[in-house]
Formats: C-alpha cells, structure tokens, sequence
C-alpha cells in the first residue's frame, strides 16, 4: 500500500547511484586459460560466460566483467589485481 | 634420457606433480629472491599493477595506498608456498585450499620474468626479440605456464571428479 505522503521521499531515493564498470584489459603474459579459472574462480562465473569474457578480452583488448557501485567495483579491481590481472575501474554513463 | 613432462595430479589432500631437482631449484630460488624484493621493495608489486583510474591519477594513488600493503602480504604468502617445493626432487604437494594461491603465485613469477623486456605473447611464445638473458627467462616463463596451466587443469577435472 503506497500513500501520497510518501512519494516526495520515493523520488529522492530513486536518484540514480553511479555505477562503475570494471574492465579487465589484454595483457601478453597471462594465459587464456588462467583468465577464464579467475572469472570462474573469482566471480562465480559459469564456463560459457568465463569463456565468452575472456575470448572478449583476447580478442578486443577488454571486457566489462562487473559493474555496480564503486566501492563493490573498487573491491573487485583489487581482487583481480591480486590475481596478477589488469584490471581498471570506468564510470558507466 | 627424456620423459613427457606429468603435469599435476588430483590427489587425496590436493594436488601433487613431481618434480626433478633442476626444476625444484628454479622454483625455489626464483619465489625466494622475488620473496625477498618485495619484502625489500614493497613498492615494486605496485609497479607491476596498473592504474586503477587510467584517467584520475590521484584517485589512482590513492587507491594503491589503501590496497598495496595486502597485496605485497598476499604475495609474500603465496612465493612462500612455492618455496616448499622439495628441493632434492620429488613430489611438490599443494593442498585444495592452497591451489588458488599457487596460480598466484606462479602468476607473479611469469609477471616478474616479462617485466624488464617484454614477454612474447603467451599465446604465441615464438615471439622474441634480442635480449642476452631472454631466452633463459622465456624458457622458464614457458615452463611456469606450463606448471599453471596443468593445475588449472587438475582443479577441471577434480571439480568434474566431485559431480
């Protein structure tokens, strides 16, 4: 049940928060195969879709792997360094 | 005498591979000296990391201040995994929990042999340029892609074995 009262407080909550995206770019030293384990490993991604972003990476130099709100996406991005990837964080318009 | 090379196998604690002496040297020499760089130079694995904001330098910084000091501690951890390698030769273990680790590691390794001059494309290693050394350190860059990459595939096949 919605009351008019409410909706001033609806509107100000609907401001959009910005989303980030992170990328993870080509590099010449990391595997194919090693990319595709972290995106299964590390996002939960199933095999197809691990695969689909890594062949995307491969072949165009990057892929949006994740995106949401930049502190989750900052978090992200320094997992994925971790795993020796190179991953950046982009806002998302 | 030559052998086709096992790769790792699945075994009841993990995963093990067995390794000749030579191949435990280098293994072990090579995660002990970078070891000791970053426990010298903790700056330097922030040197082999990118920009988190290709385009906001200080946002970049400041991200680095606040995740460089947990990365160099993770990669401390991880060289010191890759240094129980047996150095007399013989089975190098690696537990399931380890094996995330161990790829990192293996990783970091590969990272630290192609940063000085370039790595060829690991998916076409025929691709080199002149460098006295190079040729030493593509061979074992090769064969730590080598060793990652049969982990990989052990972790595949023992995630199958679990269905």
């Amino acid at each position: 049940m919605t009351f008019l009262s409410e909706a001033p407080e609806q509107t100000a909550q609907a401001t959009p928060t910005p989303r980030w995206a992170v990328i993870v770019w080509d590099d010449p030293v990391n595997l194919m195969s090693y990319v595709s384990y972290v995106f299964r490993s590390y996002f939960g991604y199933g095999r197809d879709r691990a695969e689909e972003l890594m062949m995307l990476v491969h072949t165009t130099g990057r892929a949006a792997v994740a995106d949401g709100a930049r502190e989750a996406m900052e978090g992200h991005v320094a997992a994925l360094h971790g795993y020796g990837l190179q991953a950046t964080l982009e806002p998302l318009s | 005498m030559s052998a086709v090379p096992a790769g790792f196998r699945t075994t009841a604690s993990g995963y093990a591979i067995d390794l000749d002496r030579r191949e435990a040297e280098v293994l072990v020499s090579l995660a002990s000296d970078s070891g000791r760089l970053i426990t010298a130079n903790p700056e330097f694995v922030s040197l082999l990391t990118p920009d988190a904001y290709p385009d906001d330098p200080d946002a970049s910084d400041e991200f680095a201040r606040y995740t460089s000091d947990d990365l160099g501690r993770a990669r401390v951890a991880e060289l010191a995994l890759l240094q129980a390698a047996p150095l007399d030769g013989g089975d190098f273990l690696v537990t399931a929990a380890e094996a995330d680790d161990v790829l990192r590691g293996l990783g970091f390794l590969r990272l630290l042999l192609s940063d000085s001059a370039g790595e060829p494309d690991a998916e076409s290693p025929e691709d080199s340029s002149a460098d006295e050394s190079r040729p030493m350190r593509s061979a074992v860059s090769q064969w730590l892609a080598w060793l990652q990459e049969s982990l990989i595939a052990a972790l595949d096949g023992g995630a199958a074995a679990d269905e």
